[in-house]
């Protein structure tokens, strides 16, 4: 059971080194990623029960020396995390075997892909701030490798703008590192944090890692790649970039702010008041550019950073109620926005379309995949039993109980404009009356199996969590919310 | 070992042993290269298997200063610490990668001139570092400075001329600074030896005059600004075995001359009183930035890993000048992490200019399906350089990083931060276009391997794995080392 951490990770990159080695024959190399995401999610899922009890997981054994020892440990907060988005890469996998079928480099993207499901696992994993930078420096040049596997312009351009930037973040987490280092002599995560002094360089550190983990999170003024690298990578990556490694941001951001520095520091430097400032502005600013996007998954891209905004809000707030709703929001928006994303990848490669302007009557033509879409944008605007609802139900209220009566109203207006800027993709694709000539009976989508089913099965999920019982995820999320604070 | 009381014979044995093989490849030179390799590399062996058995003892604390009674007035001394041992090994361990590499290389003539003066620089940066008073060293550093200008000469094209004529004026200013500060010294101190805590005494004058001699001589080998005028031309027109050696080596031994008269002619007593330190500090601040800028703004190969040379070597003049243990550490890793990483880059780079010309950035779209080997090993190093976790320069950052803190410092570490930046700036895209790029795609066809001698492939693939392995272990030797150097320094 104590070895379960470290074994998520490791496995991964195990399986893409076997890719490499047996890339010979495609058939092997898809059976490969896809049980290789398979075994890892079934290790994580393996902790489920630490997840309920609280229990810490790691046999303390610690590798590399760099200035500090890393070990792998779990606590309820990682695997909560891990095991959504270990699901995601799952999905993610076997949704690429339609997606990628006929694309140039198989093993290089399989193996990519099972690596950065190892690199993302191992940020969870990796019980300190020194071990969630290493994952954190590994997931980025993955995720670059995977950003530009089109190799055209466009991706070349916004994948180098991604990767400079993340090499920014990282070195901006890297100052925040040596100060707390220096301040406290020590890097790993205590609940309640062990930093309670304010000083000028506790600020410094905070402050960047602010800067750090808010551009890999999307979060203003650091979201400028979010927009370009999204759209450009393949489905299946935009999915996981925008489900999966964005909210490894937002999770570093409550590392730091609850398991290194004391809440008192934290409010000390109004940490917090500029988190929410930023917050507000990243929800407003994401919604608005969303709104004037032509291009479909520049618009999904957009909407992400406003959602991202969602989540930091939740974590600038400080309290309990809000910090289940962010986690809750990051389980919730990885599903509705793989969703999406899975959707975009489908009918592009059905149809080509990459505009909204285009997609006028392709329900007809792709059925299961709009229906799926119209779930993910539902749940989107937040409407009970969806999701989204209960996430922002508890913005709503902890934003109420903290007297900010102002962020409901912006929580309001925001899941306006996601109706304003996703149920005309919906209706249009359903009851367009531009191209009467289109058949108004519907087809079936001929895009491959694995692409339908794993874009279904999210869309699903989007909802069905509403009517389990227990509804695991808001008992996880509220019992790690109740432990942080 | 009972080091104490025999006296040690090991450092004046080691390089004996080196300069006679130099010799001896001159006479027997034209041979065979496979002979001169072979020779090269056993007295190498040798010197290494001597001195390599000292490190317990000196890793124990012990020092001890040899003293042979000739070239008078004052003899020729060595000194035997943990310092001096840690770097002859390391010059010795990276020569004898280098010498495999220089074997395979492929030089158009005067191979035998070429590897006589390889050998003989060697031998002499090692008695640089072994040497134990200021005029032993001066002797070696004469002889090496001097010496290596034949091997920059070595293709004899015009603009190589005036490189070369470059490089030797600047190192004949930098003798006779190196002279005067020698005469100050021995003017205020009456002797020149190292001493814990230093040999001057007081602030004044002629200490400022010796301050500068000695900052203008090692800073102008460690290529610090604005005396780095020589390096680029150098590097862009030397062959790739001897810019190799002047990076992992010779650059080296600006570095260790300021260290040594920080700590043992000065002082930091001294310095901290009339804090001089501080100008080299600006100075190296300058050089972090005006290199990396510079190494930006080039599309030349060599001259960009020139210029990246002067930064890095600018980190380990911060971190010696700093005068807090945690820099001094990060300073003294870095000598050893900047010669794996700019060691590899430049093998790479010299792989690619011998296998193909080319050495203008632009042309190396798509190098990587001709020579993945090398471009691989060059990404590793260039994502080294620009210090992500586990690799070396990670770690000398991070203590830098540190040092700058301690001494109240934190803006520092912000030019340390940018000067990563520009480092991912400027090698990054080379490994990236290597590989990946539209007009690269119907190249993937056509991967080849890069049909490289052996000689060459084993040491890019020895200097990689030196870049990645010592973070990776359960115990870093080498940050256990400089971590006990430094705890030498700072007692």
């Amino acid at each position: 059971m104590h070895h379960l951490p470290a074994v998520s990770v490791l496995l991964p990159f195990l399986f893409a080194i076997m890719i490499i080695l047996f890339s010979r024959r495609v058939i092997v190399i898809k059976v490969l990623a896809v049980v290789g995401s398979f075994v890892s999610l079934a290790v994580v899922a393996a902790m489920f029960p630490a997840l309920m009890s609280g229990e810490t997981l790691g046999t303390g054994i610690p590798y590399l020396t760099f200035p500090l020892p890393i070990s792998f440990r779990a606590d309820s907060l990682s695997i909560f995390l891990a095991l959504i988005l270990s699901f995601c890469y799952l999905l993610a996998t076997i949704y690429s075997l339609g997606y990628m079928g006929h694309s140039h480099a198989p093993e290089r993207y399989y193996s990519l892909l099972v690596a950065s499901q190892g690199a993302i696992v191992g940020v969870f994993m990796a019980y300190s701030l020194i071990g969630l930078f290493l994952f954190f420096e590994i997931m980025a040049v993955l995720s670059f490798l995977l950003v530009i596997h089109e190799e055209d312009e466009p991706a070349m351009f916004s994948g180098s703008k991604y990767l400079f930037m993340t090499v920014g973040a990282g070195l901006a987490v890297f100052f925040g590192l040596v100060v707390t280092y220096y301040l406290a002599g020590r890097l790993d995560f205590v609940p309640g944090g062990y930093i309670t002094q304010s000083s000028p360089y506790a600020a410094y550190a905070l402050f960047a890692f602010l800067a750090g983990f808010g551009l890999k999170a999307g979060m203003f003024p650091f979201h400028i790649w979010l927009p370009d690298a999204h759209p450009a990578a393949p489905a299946p990556v935009s999915a996981l970039l925008s489900g999966c490694m964005i909210k490894t941001g937002a999770y570093g951001i409550i590392r730091v702010i609850h398991f290194v520095y004391g809440l008192d520091v934290v409010r000390a430097i109004s940490f917090d008041r500029v988190l929410m400032v930023l917050a507000v502005i990243t929800i407003l600013l994401g919604s608005a550019l969303a709104m004037q996007q032509d291009h479909l998954k520049r618009r999904l891209a957009y909407s992400s950073v406003a959602q991202i905004g969602y989540v930091l809000l939740g974590i600038s707030l400080l309290t309990e109620r809000a910090m289940f709703g962010a986690l809750f929001h990051i389980f919730s928006h990885a599903l509705m926005k793989g969703t999406l994303f899975l959707c975009a990848g489908a009918i592009i490669t059905q149809t080509g379309k990459k505009y909204i302007s285009q997609l006028a009557g392709i329900g007809y033509q792709m059925p299961v995949v709009m229906i799926s879409f119209t779930i993910a944008a539902v749940t989107m605007v937040g409407i009970p039993p969806f999701n989204a609802f209960i996430s922002k139900w508890h913005l709503a209220v902890a934003s109420l109980e903290t007297g900010q009566s102002a962020l409901v109203a912006l929580l309001v207006l925001s899941s306006l404009l996601n109706a304003v800027y996703y149920f005309p993709i919906v209706i249009n694709a359903f009851f367009s009356n531009e191209n009467k000539s289109v058949k108004t009976s519907f087809i079936r989508d001929e895009v491959p199996a694995s692409m339908i089913w794993t874009t279904a099965l999210m869309a699903l999920l989007c909802v069905g969590f509403a009517f389990i019982y227990p509804n695991w995820p808001v008992i996880a999320a509220s019992n790690i919310a109740s432990a942080i604070f | 070992m009972d080091g104490l009381t025999t006296v040690l014979w090991q450092p004046a044995v080691s390089i004996i042993v080196l300069l006679t093989a130099s010799l001896f490849i001159w006479v027997i030179g034209e041979k065979g290269e496979k002979a001169v390799t072979a020779i090269s590399a056993s007295a190498i062996t040798a010197a290494l298997l001597f001195l390599a058995p000292l490190s317990p003892y000196v890793l124990a604390g012990h020092v001890q200063v040899i003293r042979y009674s000739i070239l008078p007035p004052f003899g020729l001394s060595f000194r035997v610490e943990l310092l001096s041992i840690s770097l002859a090994l390391l010059f010795l361990f990276t020569g004898l990668v280098l010498t495999f590499y220089t074997g395979a290389y492929p030089l158009e003539s005067g191979k035998r001139r070429f590897r006589t003066v390889f050998l003989f620089v060697l031998a002499c940066s090692v008695g640089v570092v072994l040497a134990g008073d200021l005029l032993s060293l001066f002797l070696f550093f004469e002889a090496m400075s001097l010496s290596f200008f034949i091997l920059v000469i070595h293709n004899r094209e015009q603009e190589t001329i005036s490189a070369t004529f470059k490089f030797l004026y600047m190192t004949i200013g930098g003798s006779v600074m190196y002279f005067i500060a020698l005469a100050a010294v021995f003017n205020q101190a009456g002797e020149l030896a190292w001493r814990d805590g230093g040999i001057m005494t007081a602030g004044g004058p002629y200490t400022l005059l010796a301050f500068i001699g000695f900052v203008v001589a090692f800073g102008m080998k460690a290529g610090m600004f604005p005396l780095h005028l020589w390096m680029p031309d150098a590097y862009g027109q030397a062959p790739a075995p001897a810019v190799t050696l002047s990076s992992m080596i010779m650059l080296k031994t600006g570095a260790y001359g300021i260290l040594r008269i920080t700590h043992h002619i000065f002082g930091i007593d001294l310095l901290r009183d009339v804090s001089w330190h501080n100008y080299v500090l600006v100075l190296a601040v300058i050089s972090i930035l005006y290199g990396s800028s510079c190494a930006f703004a080039t599309r030349d190969l060599m001259r960009r890993l020139a210029y990246s040379g002067i930064a890095q070597l600018g980190y380990i003049t911060l971190g010696i000048t700093m005068l807090t243990p945690d820099a001094l550490t990060g300073g003294v890793y870095h000598i050893m992490a900047h010669a794996m990483m700019k060691g590899t880059l430049l093998l790479c780079a010299g792989a690619i200019l011998a296998k193909t010309g080319k050495r203008n950035i632009d042309d190396l779209a798509g190098i990587g399906w001709k020579m993945p080997f090398t471009m691989i090993c060059f990404s590793i190093a260039a994502l080294t350089a620009v210090g992500l976790p586990p690799m070396n320069i990670f770690i000398s950052k991070w203590h830098l990083g540190l040092g700058a803190l301690d001494a109240g410092q934190p803006l520092l570490l912000v030019v340390l931060l940018i000067s990563s930046m520009l480092n991912a700036a400027y090698y990054l895209p080379i490994a990236i276009a290597a590989f990946f790029g539209e007009r690269n795609h119907d190249l993937h066809e056509k991967l080849s391997w890069d049909r490289l001698p052996l000689g060459m492939s084993l040491s890019i693939v020895v200097l990689t794995v030196g870049c990645l392995a010592f973070g990776l272990g359960q115990i870093n030797i080498p940050l256990q080392w400089a971590r006990a150097i430094t705890a030498g320094f700072f007692y």
